[in-house]
Parts: C-alpha cells; sequence; structure tokens
C-alpha cells in the first residue's frame, strides 16, 4: 500500500510530510494582498477594505445609541454637564482663572477634544476582547475594530462640536484666519488618539487586566492636561517638558489660542505634539500588526 | 500555477501559554525566573496542531481533507482563511478564500437582518455594491424575506444559519473552505446547500472539503488527504486514502472508542439483564473457512456463532443480533425469527449459527448486542449489551449507506418485444 501511495505521490508531484530541518523557517504568508511587514501594504488592504471600516462604525452608532434612551443627546450631554460642573465648582467656588475667557466657553473648549481621546481610549482598548467572536472566524484586517471605536467616538465629537459653534456665536468670538490652525491640530489629534488606540488595543488583547486600569489612566491623564485650568502659568522647562511629553496638553493648548484667542499656537509644541502622534502611530501599528498574527490564538 | 501551495507549514501551541496572559502573572513570572535555582520552563507543553505539512492545490480542484477529531484538520482551513499564522513555514494563495466555517459568525444581534446581511457580506470581503446587486438572491436563498427588518437577535438558529450560509454562498472567492456545515438547517435546507455546493464545484471554484462523511467525500473530491497528528498520512485518489484512513483509524482507535461508551455499558448492564433462565456464552464471528475473524470487508460472507448455555428448558426462543455504529446508532439487525425454522426449545449448551452471505455494512466499527428472547415475550432470557466489537473494512465498492447484494444481465432483444407485446395484449384484454 504504502509502495503504491509513494509512486503516485511522485506522479503528482506532491511532497507530503516533507522530514524537520533544523531551525524553523520565518514563516511567510501570502494572498492576493501581500502579507508583508510593511506598514504601506497593510494601510493599502486597510483601504481596500474601507467599506467594511465604515460599516463597522456605523454598526458602533447604531447599536450604542440605540441602547441608551437619550441617542445621540448623549454625545453632546458628556461633555456639557461636566462643563456645567467645572464651571460652578472650579471656577465660582476655587476661582481657577479662565484666561479670560467666558467660563463655559473656556471648560467646553478642553471637555470637547478631551471628550473624543477618553472615548476612543475606552471603547477601543476592549474592542478586540469584545469582538473575539468574529476574530477567532473571519479573516479582515483587525484595525479595523479599534479604528471603528475611534470612528464612532469622532462622530460623537463631530455632534458635540455643533453645540461649541453655536458657543462661539453666543459668546461673539470673532473669527481670525489663525481659526484655520484647528485643521492641523485635529489631524495630530486623530493621529495621536489613532496611534495609542491601535496600541492599547493590541496589547490588552495580550494582557486582558490592564482594561481595569483604563479609567483610572484616563482619568489621571485628564488632570494631566489643561482642561480643568489654563496653561498660562506653566512656564520655562516645566512647560517644555509638560507639553512634549503630553501631546493632548498642547493641542487642547492649540486648540484655545488659534479659535478662541485668535492666536497662532505655539509652534514648537505644535511640532513636537506632531512628532510625537506621529511616532505613536507608527509605533502603534507596527506593534498592533506584530501581534495581529497571533490574536485568533490568544483572544 | 497552483492556486495553494503549503510549503512545511507547522503550527505550534504552548498549552501553558493558551489564552491570554495578565500582567500580574508576567511579573510573577520574571521574577521567578530571577530567583536563583530557577529552572528554565519545559518545553513538554508544546503542542503541534500542525507539523511540517506541505501540499499544492490546482486550480478547480475539490480536495477532501479527513482524519480523526485533533487531526489538525480545522487548524488547516484556519491557516487558509489567515485566521490564524502559521508558527513556521510558507503558505501561499494566489487568490481570494472564503470560508464556510461558522457561517453568522459575523452577525450582529442588534442589527436587523438587512443590515448584518451587509455587514457580514462586506467582512466576507464584497463590496457594497457587490452585495446589493446580490441582495435579492441571498434573500431569496434564506427564504427570509419577511424577517428582514428584525433584529437578528430574535432569530432562530436556523434562522441564523440560514441566513448566513446564503451570504457566504453567494460570495465568489477562487477557494471556497467547507468544515461540515452541511450538518445545519432542516433537510430540505441542507440538501440546498449542498446542491449549491456542488454548483460552485462544478463551477471550476476550488474547494477544500472537511468531513467526516466519507460517503460525501468520496463523492464530492478528486483528491484526498487524510491528516493524522497533523501530519499528511496519505494523500491521492478518495478510494484509496479512505481505505488508508479506515485502516489507520479504526485499529488505533478501538480500544478508545470501547471505553468511550462503557458509561452507555454500565447503564445498560445495570439494568435487566434477563430472567438468566438461559445465557449467551459468547458470539464469535467466523469466516467462510470457519476461522474466527474481528474484522471483516464490506460484501464479504460473514457467519456468527452464538453460543448459549440454558439452565432449565425454554420454549420458543429468539436469538438477535443488534449492529450499533461508534455514534450508537443501530444500523442492521439479524434474528431468528424470521427467515428458516423456528427454534421449538433448547436444552442445555449449544449454539446458533447466523450466516450472511454477503455483509452489508460500511466500513466502521461496530459494537453487537446479543439477545435471547422468547418469542412476544417482553423479558429476555438474556441481554448482552454491547458486548461484542467486529471492524469493517472497505470491500466493495459502495456508495451511500450500504451495500445491498444484487445481480444484473442484459436482456435479449427479442425476451424485451415479448414481454411488451404480452403487456399491450394484457392492456387490450
Amino acid at each position: 500500500m504504502s509502495a503504491t501511495l509513494a509512486d503516485k505521490e511522485k506522479e503528482k508531484e506532491i511532497s507530503v510530510a516533507v522530514p524537520a530541518e533544523a531551525g524553523e523557517a520565518e514563516p511567510v504568508l501570502q494572498n492576493t494582498i501581500e502579507w508583508s511587514d510593511s506598514l504601506v501594504a497593510h494601510a493599502r488592504e486597510l483601504w481596500n477594505h474601507w467599506e467594511l471600516l465604515l460599516l463597522v462604525t456605523q454598526r458602533e452608532i447604531k447599536v450604542r445609541y440605540q441602547q441608551t434612551a437619550l441617542g445621540v443627546a448623549w454625545a453632546i450631554l458628556q461633555p456639557l454637564s461636566l462643563m456645567l460642573v467645572f464651571s460652578i465648582f472650579f471656577y465660582y467656588f476655587a476661582n481657577i482663572p479662565s484666561e479670560g475667557l467666558p467660563v463655559p466657553l473656556f471648560y467646553y473648549s478642553g471637555l470637547l477634544p478631551w471628550t473624543f481621546f477618553a472615548t476612543a481610549l475606552s471603547f477601543a482598548i476592549p474592542s478586540l476582547i469584545s469582538n473575539s467572536h468574529i476574530i477567532t472566524k473571519i479573516y479582515f484586517p483587525r484595525e479595523v475594530i479599534p479604528l471603528a471605536s475611534v470612528l464612532a467616538a469622532f462622530v460623537d465629537f463631530l455632534v458635540a462640536s455643533a453645540v461649541f459653534v453655536g458657543m462661539l456665536i453666543w459668546y461673539r468670538i470673532p473669527p481670525t484666519w489663525n481659526l484655520l490652525w484647528f485643521i492641523p491640530l485635529l489631524l495630530i489629534h486623530l493621529v495621536f488618539t489613532v496611534g495609542l488606540c491601535l496600541g492599547a488595543s493590541a496589547f490588552t488583547v495580550l494582557y486582558r487586566d490592564v482594561r481595569f486600569t483604563v479609567p483610572l489612566i484616563i482619568q489621571i491623564w485628564m488632570f494631566a492636561s489643561p482642561i480643568l485650568y489654563s496653561t498660562e502659568r506653566i512656564r520655562g522647562t516645566t512647560r517644555m517638558w509638560y507639553m512634549t511629553l503630553n501631546p493632548i496638553a498642547a493641542i487642547i493648548d492649540g486648540y484655545r489660542r488659534s479659535i478662541l484667542h485668535g492666536q497662532p499656537p505655539e509652534l514648537r509644541y505644535v511640532a513636537s505634539a506632531a512628532a510625537v502622534s506621529f511616532i505613536a502611530l507608527w509605533l502603534g501599528y507596527k506593534y498592533f500588526k506584530h501581534l495581529e498574527r497571533q490574536f485568533a490564538d490568544i483572544v | 500555477m497552483k492556486i495553494i501551495t503549503l510549503d512545511r507549514v507547522s503550527k505550534r501551541y504552548r498549552l501553558s501559554r493558551l489564552g491570554s496572559r495578565s500582567i500580574r502573572e508576567e511579573l510573577v513570572r520574571t521574577f521567578a525566573k530571577l530567583r536563583p535555582g530557577h529552572v528554565a520552563e519545559e518545553r513538554s507543553d508544546e503542542f503541534y496542531a500542525l507539523r511540517e505539512v506541505s501540499l499544492q492545490i490546482e486550480r478547480g480542484e475539490t480536495v477532501g481533507f479527513i482524519g480523526p477529531n485533533g487531526s489538525g484538520k480545522s487548524t488547516l482551513l484556519k491557516l487558509l482563511s489567515r485566521i490564524i499564522y502559521p508558527t513556521s513555514g510558507k503558505i501561499i494563495v494566489n487568490g481570494s478564500v472564503a470560508s464556510l466555517i461558522e457561517v453568522g459568525a459575523g452577525f450582529h444581534p442588534e442589527l436587523t437582518g438587512r443590515d448584518n446581511i451587509y455587514l457580514y457580506g462586506s467582512i466576507m470581503g464584497m463590496k457594497r455594491a457587490e452585495v446589493r446587486q446580490k441582495f435579492d438572491r441571498i434573500v431569496e436563498f434564506a427564504e427570509m424575506a419577511r424577517f428582514l427588518d428584525t433584529p437578528v437577535k430574535h432569530y432562530s438558529s436556523g434562522m441564523y444559519v440560514r441566513l448566513g450560509f446564503a451570504v457566504a454562498a453567494h460570495i465568489n472567492p477562487q477557494v471556497l473552505l467547507v468544515d461540515e456545515v452541511l450538518a445545519v438547517g432542516d433537510a430540505a435546507f441542507q440538501s440546498k446547500c449542498q446542491q449549491r455546493i456542488e454548483e460552485l464545484r462544478r463551477g471550476g471554484m476550488t474547494i477544500f472539503f472537511v468531513s467526516h462523511d466519507m460517503a460525501a467525500v468520496e463523492r464530492l473530491c478528486d483528491r484526498v488527504y487524510f491528516l493524522q497528528q497533523g501530519q499528511v498520512r496519505s494523500v491521492g485518489e478518495p478510494q484509496q486514502v479512505i481505505h488508508d484512513y479506515y485502516n489507520a483509524v479504526l485499529f488505533r482507535h478501538a480500544p478508545t472508542s470501547y471505553s468511550e461508551y462503557s458509561h452507555i455499558e454500565a447503564q445498560l448492564g445495570s439494568g435487566d439483564n434477563g430472567t438468566r433462565a438461559a445465557e449467551i456464552r459468547n458470539v464469535r464471528f467466523l469466516n467462510r473457512d470457519g476461522q474466527e475473524i474481528d474484522t471483516i470487508s464490506t460484501g464479504e460472507p460473514l457467519i456468527a456463532r452464538i453460543e448459549y448455555t440454558a439452565y432449565q428448558t425454554i420454549e420458543d426462543p429468539v436469538f438477535e443480533l443488534l449492529f450499533y455504529s461508534a455514534e450508537g446508532h443501530l444500523h442492521t439487525h439479524y434474528t431468528t425469527a424470521i427467515n428458516g425454522e423456528p427454534i421449538p426449545m433448547l436444552q442445555g449448551s449449544g449454539a446458533v449459527e447466523i450466516t450472511c452471505e454477503e455483509f452489508g455494512l460500511t466500513p466502521g466499527l461496530f459494537k453487537i448486542d446479543a439477545l435471547l428472547v422468547r418469542r412476544g415475550a417482553i423479558d429476555a432470557y438474556d441481554r448482552k449489551p454491547r458486548q461484542y466489537l467486529i471492524k469493517v473494512m472497505p470491500g466493495r465498492k459502495v456508495r451511500g449507506m450500504f451495500y445491498s447484494p444484487h445481480q444484473w444481465r442484459l436482456l435479449p432483444t427479442d425476451e424485451i418485444r415479448q414481454q411488451s407485446d404480452a403487456a399491450a395484449e394484457q392492456r387490450y384484454l
């Protein structure tokens, strides 16, 4: 039997169970889309799945708003209620200065970008784990899942921004050309958020207990960012470290300067935030793609 | 160009590292390593789901994968569908792959059927426009136009699977992976699924077919791989490989499958085992030459000799043998109640022989109940549940559930004419 089989194999030129060799070859997997380590190739594959990304985002939003009684209003209520609380307790009771700006506007301008960042993180980090039933059964670029969380948070951000625009008009903040700085700032803001969400969500697949520390980390980070207070009194090297280590601080300060004060943001901090953000994106995506191969085995 | 090439692909798991870890464990581990006298982690917990598997698949081939549970079939499909990644080796797939593994896995319970068709289609790699174009066909296939706007969480499991299969079956991949999904839905839907797969196969799609249903494998596949313990044991013509499979698996697993059913035996044995007025001492299987056998090939003659002892005179006894498959289904039944003279009475020790000219069961392991009963009575004199074992090897080429003995002859033309004339006469009379 084995002899005839061996002949058959030879005939069909099928190699079966080649004996083991010393050392393991680096695994290579190719498909219609090249499987390689190049992030450009990964990004191209992601681009091919943009429809999926939109659908998954849509699903996030639909499901989230279906489950809450308030629906879309929730997106506005969160920064708005905090704004009221901060205005009352921190300004009227504690007398924390507001850069001479109308108090609600000062707090809202910090809370709005912060809420996007915090919401994106808190939804993206457990996203891979909560979608494990899909990950273990179907292939698609896995970054779609945390990215959808970021995009859904971004939609909330856009809705809440409408309120901000209303406030700008209400408080008669004059628009200047410096307002346009918000475009590069928003880009940096997005890049940093995406990079961090990718890295953190992948890390959480590996170490599940990270999830429970997320609310605490977000809270600490919030106090480390200029939301409740102004950066005016942070000076010298402290300011340098403060702004460089926390890109979110530089971004929020940049938004306030360009939109509310009609000034250009501090360029060196915009540059450092941009550098940190792009490095975060590069590392986060690289790390994500590196771990992605193990997701289905672990999650 | 080969559509799929696997070059020495291995997938290794480390049992102690399965599942996710926690930072705490990691810290404990790290400190343990730093302690003097630390012994390096053993490598004995490594487990190869696939080991050095190489294969090449031609475009348009339907390739079957058979093997016992845990042989690596599902791992192979998961590797090909890119869900998991090989530990070592090279996988080259020159085309799009879709799998009918766990259909409907991408559904979201809160969304409606309609939304889920788009979402699932998109996860499976279809463009939105493509889904829209095929939407009506998908809905028609799934037979659920009425429930399109109902959230999927209200669906029955049958509806869930039907919708999942309908979407999956309308993707046009170059390679389709099928993993026993056919065992879903009701009989009508199952046959619909099989038809669809047959259609895709004829349309020139390359199909990977994983199944325990040897009849289906033999019917559908051009070539079959037999996997065992993560390695390819044999490959080639379906009939030959299935033969190898039975040879390897039945002999190896006979003792384990015996113990698997021991709890049933314990249950059966603890109950009423008969009045003990008479006893079945043994059942032996013989071939035509009278030699005792434990293995038979389909289509060969089988002689079963039942040895008994009657402690008192028993009247109108009937001997019966019931053949159960490994899954516990009753496949056939021999009895002395029909075919031949009834036994009027028994006294002392003796034997009864049941002869089957052409044994009809298809390959597998069968467990046998032997019964000695009184005709028309409810209690048995003796009952030996699942006490005897016979292995059936592939013999006569059989398709389907069992071999049914048959003869044939070529009719002479004048005989046909005579018959039809006679039939015509009958009609007019």
